[in-house]
């Protein structure tokens, strides 16, 4: 077999699973097997916003005046974001695209690889308004251990998983010399790699971020750095859609309603994946005792988002049907949900309005022609 | 100001007063009771309950829902409510 970028095959999409069935030609949307991925499109398409449109000059200010510390600690996680989104403007579309076999699913990974590389340009927004060299925060993180450190845990799956997929694309299954590696091909590995990839992803958007919008909405509690915040909500706003994505992936596959060999691979994975978890939350520990080295801000210290990753990440294992890893405990950061609830996200101009309507309780007493009153649009 | 009846979630079984202001989940939060969630948005699904008697209003979301069920992130009170599990 080899990859044509529109196979001639006849495939019925119905009967395919996510991933490594016949390749999406006809870029169709009229039957779908799972809707949900064209529902997370829309909604990201109905997300669309530019940095430009976000006023961040009077960060520039508030920038001046914070202390040596405080500085570090801002500074650091626009690096540690910046890598993150550098990573995931490239890899969905990279490491996905080639095995993708549903044409709603593959709609889905170009638009959220899209709105990262928006992500991507906001941190330049800001660096450029805050600092008068933004070419030293740039060139910083390459040097700077614990962030190159943290790229490594999260692109080596996406590597593996390219690297593989790209062999197995070309010449199929089998023992194949890469670069004078011989290595061996089959599916049933290369299923492995995507469900750990899968994995690896979800973690990166649902735990790794958290940190440094923490610390971001921290600030603008405080009244500084308000332009930043705003962005970096946004950018949480997108990412809350980016890893139910993933989560819907993970679950459509441990549910065993899409390739049963995926859904064995997941049970056979469970601990090394509860492992990848505990994993990402010490490092992210790691990386709060980093930002803090130099000292705490107003309002946050390593202790208190040490317990808050602790339960992001109880809340994440917990969305994908994994028994939490920590103690179950209420939110130790309560005023963090101000900045992600979706109440509270202002809308962009062009972002149409949100629409809500009334729900009632069942009552038994009346019958079903009655039920329709549940769809009664407010406004 | 509207009472919210928790019928039995997550263990617990009480009645709150709140304005009607903040999302049921977030209200659920800061009395304490805590309710499985992931996105906050609306997207996920992990936070439905049922909605056993009363009025909310609920914003958009993406998740299907059948009758009777809500999203705790995308609703607030418009009446006095009794909200249960939905298992
Ligand atoms: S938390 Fe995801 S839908 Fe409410
Ligand atoms: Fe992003
Ligand atoms: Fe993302």
């Amino acid at each position: 077999m080899s990859y044509s970028i529109f196979s001639k095959k006849v495939v019925n999409t119905m009967a395919q699973p996510m991933f490594f069935g016949d390749a999406v030609n006809v870029a169709r949307f009229d039957k779908q097997k799972f809707e949900m991925f064209e529902k997370l499109t829309e909604k990201q398409l109905s997300f669309f916003w530019r940095p430009e449109e976000i006023d961040v000059s009077k960060d520039k200010m508030d920038f001046a005046k914070l202390l040596p510390n405080e500085k570090h600690i801002f500074l650091s996680n626009l690096q540690y974001q910046i890598l993150l989104d550098s990573v995931q403007g490239r890899s969905p579309n990279i490491a996905f695209l080639p095995i993708v076999s549903l044409p709603e699913l593959e709609n889905w990974i170009e638009t959220w690889s899209f709105s990262e590389t928006i992500h991507s340009r906001s941190y330049t927004h800001i660096i450029r308004a805050i600092v008068n060299e933004p070419g030293a925060v740039f060139d910083d993180i390459m040097k700077t251990e614990q962030i190159i450190e943290r790229a490594e845990s999260v692109s080596k799956h996406y590597d593996e998983l390219i690297k593989c997929s790209q062999a197995y694309l070309l010449h199929g299954e089998g023992t194949h010399d890469l670069n004078g590696d011989k290595t061996t091909i089959d599916l049933k590995c290369l299923k492995r790699k995507l469900y750990l990839t899968i994995m690896s992803v979800n973690i990166l958007e649902a735990v790794r971020f958290y940190v440094s919008f923490a610390c971001s909405f921290a600030f603008a509690e405080r009244k500084v750095m308000e332009g930043n915040a705003k962005i970096i909500k946004m950018i949480a706003r997108d990412e809350a859609l980016h890893l139910t994505g993933t989560q819907h992936m993970i679950n459509l596959i441990r549910d065993g309603k899409d390739d049963p060999e995926m859904t064995a691979i997941a049970a056979e994975c469970e601990s090394e994946v509860i492992n990848m978890f505990k994993e990402a939350c010490e490092q992210e520990k790691n990386w709060a005792e980093y930002l803090f080295r130099d000292g705490s801000m107003i309002g946050l210290n390593a202790e208190i988002l040490k317990q808050y990753l602790e339960y992001v990440t109880n809340i994440r294992m917990n969305a994908i049907g994994l028994k939490p890893l920590f103690e179950e405990r209420s939110n130790p950061l309560p005023w963090i949900n101000h900045w992600l609830d979706s109440d509270n996200v202002q809308v962009a101009p062009q972002e149409t309005e949100i629409t809500s309507y009334l729900v009632s309780a069942i009552d038994n007493t009346l019958d079903d022609s009655d039920a329709d009153f549940g769809d009664f649009k407010l406004d | 100001m509207f009472k919210i009846d928790v019928d039995n979630i997550n263990g617990k079984t009480e009645s709150l007063y709140v304005y009607g202001e903040q999302s049921i989940l977030t209200e659920l939060e800061e009395h304490n009771v805590l309710l499985n969630h992931s996105c906050r948005q609306g997207h996920c699904g992990s936070c439905v309950l049922l909605l056993l008697q009363g009025d909310v209003l609920h914003q958009d979301c993406l998740v299907p829902l059948s009758q009777g069920e809500i999203l705790a992130c995308q609703s607030k009170p418009i009446t006095d409510i009794k909200i249960g599990s939905r298992n």
